[in-house]
């Protein structure tokens, strides 16, 4: 990675009365693969937009290798989008496609040619040339999709949800290739999902977004294991919220008081004895024992099978909800049973530092 | 499966009968040999002799085919504008706007005409093929502005922001991806728009001016004279003019439709 390849500046987009953005601020290196996760309506597809072209912010500033794009048209930006349906050309056979870009350069018909079949070989559709887009499946498609923007060497790759159509075996496939595909080119790619699962396995980097802001950055273990706010913890990693108070606090752990337990978790930045604090405990973390004195009370309500997981629900004594997760089914726990969650102190993540300390 | 008997199919019979039996009747006489067309008295291909030689008719019929070329190109090329102007706009007044382009569809044609009479006049314009074409163009745009605005709202806007995103500026769009996608709508839009302004009798009567006759007005004042067989077989030439256009329009719609599966 060398040097900063984008920089978006403060970008703030309404439609009508609705906040979309509320001050985008953030640099992408080159070379990078960054990942922009949240739910649908949390303004990364228009943030992407922005970046494209497609769409012109009301205020702030697009910086390009140092230039000022923000009002450039997207056909005058070394930008290309792979869209969230294909938006292939279903006028045009899979060769014109691919070969748009270049035509439009006035490039000769012969390198054309040439730089397709090339770019078909890269996206593995060798002799699909001829092939109108209704022709193809939906992986094809998206792989036609893929080779059209990459054949014009964007500096910068946009992706919109790109895999979102396709079956989870097939998902999983084009993950590994797109990765692939990135390192192998050395493009830089903006990559836009809802899918935790996906962004983690991908990215170099990961921007969490929520209703028009950004919650965290930081690498896909940065984000995973040591999310910064409830809301990343929860997004990404599924994890239970439990509030206590900060009773002690040692180097790397701090002792926390919930409902009369005293519970460890791992030590945060600017934290105080007395005071509120949230912890993050992913599913699969909190364990659920049937004996012993150590751990929060509390009873099983309810037990299901799903993906290869079970997951137990307990319930607190103060009634709050609790989910624990693990592999195999674990047939000793019945709903209706007392039992006590434990977790070992590095699994247990502050999160909402300075915010909820102040309330 | 055996069929069963369903009086939906004796309905849907007897319909057809009804539509279609005029059509065949004139089909029929129109080879008949008696000028009459009360009995069949027996073949002949006389009438379309008489047809052939018919110059009156057959000026008329170019007149007609002229006049439904010129209005229906021009009506394509604005309604087609109009209908692609109006997808890219947003303000206020628009669905009046919209609203205000298919309303000549709606007015009376006896009230149409009548207008265009008073405004070329007041014009001072010569009564002719300019007169008609521009009173044909105005109630052709409707139709293809219609349907193009159709085909339109089921198109995908990524289409062209794709286009723009691989550098094509807007003018290359409009040409490399708007165009070819939304040719079928305007061709059957035009095709429409032939036909209305093929057979249309009362507005071309009141803007034709004295000496200019196009094929509707031509048969109408025939009627005076009383309709001789001649008149069955330039229906039944129309007519197999039209079945052969409407199998090559079915052709192309099967061929556009191959495109459409993907959107």
């Amino acid at each position: 990675m060398s040097g900063e390849l984008l920089e978006l500046k403060n970008i703030k987009k309404n439609f009508g009365e609705t906040d979309v953005l509320k001050g985008i601020t953030l640099s992408i290196q080159k070379g990078e693969f960054l990942t922009f996760l949240g739910a649908s309506g949390c303004g990364k597809t228009t943030t992407l937009r922005i970046i494209a072209g497609l769409e012109a912010p009301e205020e702030g500033q697009v910086l390009l290798e140092g230039k000022d794009v923000t009002d450039l048209p997207p056909n005058r930006r070394d930008i290309n989008t792979v869209f969230q349906n294909y938006a292939l050309f279903p006028h045009m056979n899979v060769e014109a496609n691919i070969g748009y870009g270049l035509r439009i350069k006035k490039r000769p018909k012969a390198e054309i040619r040439g730089r397709v079949k090339n770019m078909l070989e890269l996206v593995q559709l060798e002799g699909y040339e001829k092939r109108m887009p209704a022709e193809l499946s939906g992986g094809q498609k998206q792989r036609v999709a893929i080779a059209r923007a990459l054949i014009n060497s964007p500096k910068l790759l946009l992706l919109d949800e790109p895999l979102g159509a396709l079956d989870l075996k097939l998902r999983r496939t084009m993950q590994t290739e797109l990765k692939r595909l990135q390192k192998k080119l050395g493009i830089t790619f903006l990559y836009i999902t809802h899918d935790q699962e996906e962004a983690i396995n991908m990215s170099d980097r990961i921007v969490v977004m929520r209703e028009g802001m950004l919650e965290q950055i930081g690498t896909p273990d940065e984000i995973y294991n040591h999310p910064k706010t409830a809301y990343v913890a929860d997004f990404v990693g599924n994890a239970n919220i439990i509030e206590g108070v900060v009773e002690e606090i040692g180097e790397e752990k701090i002792r926390v008081q919930i409902q009369g337990q005293r519970m460890e978790a791992e030590a945060a930045e600017g934290m105080k004895a007395g005071e509120k604090v949230k912890l993050a405990v992913r599913r699969e973390n909190l364990q659920v024992c049937t004996e012993g004195e150590n751990g929060l009370e509390a009873v099983v309500t309810d037990k299901s099978f799903q993906g290869g997981q079970l997951h137990v629900a307990l319930q607190l004594k103060t009634g709050e909800e609790l989910v624990a997760s693990r592999y195999g089914m674990d047939a000793r726990i019945v709903p209706g049973q007392k039992v006590r969650a434990v977790w070992k102190p590095e699994h247990a993540v502050p999160v909402d530092g300075k915010q909820e300390a102040e309330a | 499966m055996k069929k069963k008997w369903k009086w939906s199919n004796l309905y849907l019979g007897f319909m057809l009968l009804l539509m279609y039996l005029p059509l065949v009747v004139v089909v029929v006489f129109s080879f008949n040999e008696s000028r009459l067309s009360a009995e069949f008295t027996g073949f002949s291909l006389n009438w379309y002799k008489v047809l052939a030689a018919d110059r009156d008719l057959k000026e008329a019929l170019g007149n007609s085919i002229v006049l439904g070329a010129l209005s229906c190109l021009s009506a394509a090329v604005i309604g087609t504008l109009g209908a692609v102007g109006m997808a890219r706009v947003r303000y206020r007044s628009k669905g009046m706007m919209e609203y205000l382009s298919t309303v000549p569809i709606m007015i009376p044609e006896i009230i149409l005409g009548m207008v265009f009479l008073v405004f070329f006049s007041m014009l001072e314009l010569p009564f002719g093929m300019i007169t008609l074409v521009i009173a044909h163009t105005t109630f052709c745009i409707p139709y293809i502005f219609m349907m193009v605005k159709a085909r339109l709202a089921g198109l995908d806007k990524s289409l062209e922001e794709a286009a723009r995103d691989l550098g094509a500026g807007p003018v290359r769009t409009f040409f490399d991806i708007t165009v070819p996608l939304i040719a079928p709508a305007v061709l059957s839009g035009s095709l429409l728009a032939f036909a209305m302004s093929f057979d249309d009798v009362v507005i071309s009567i009141f803007v034709n001016g004295p000496r200019l006759n196009t094929l509707p007005v031509k048969v109408y004042a025939q009627l005076k004279t009383g309709v001789t067989p001649e008149i069955n077989a330039l229906c039944t030439v129309i007519l197999v003019v039209i079945v052969l256009v409407l199998c090559i329009w079915n052709f192309v719609g099967k061929w556009t439709g191959k495109h459409r599966k993907s959107e």
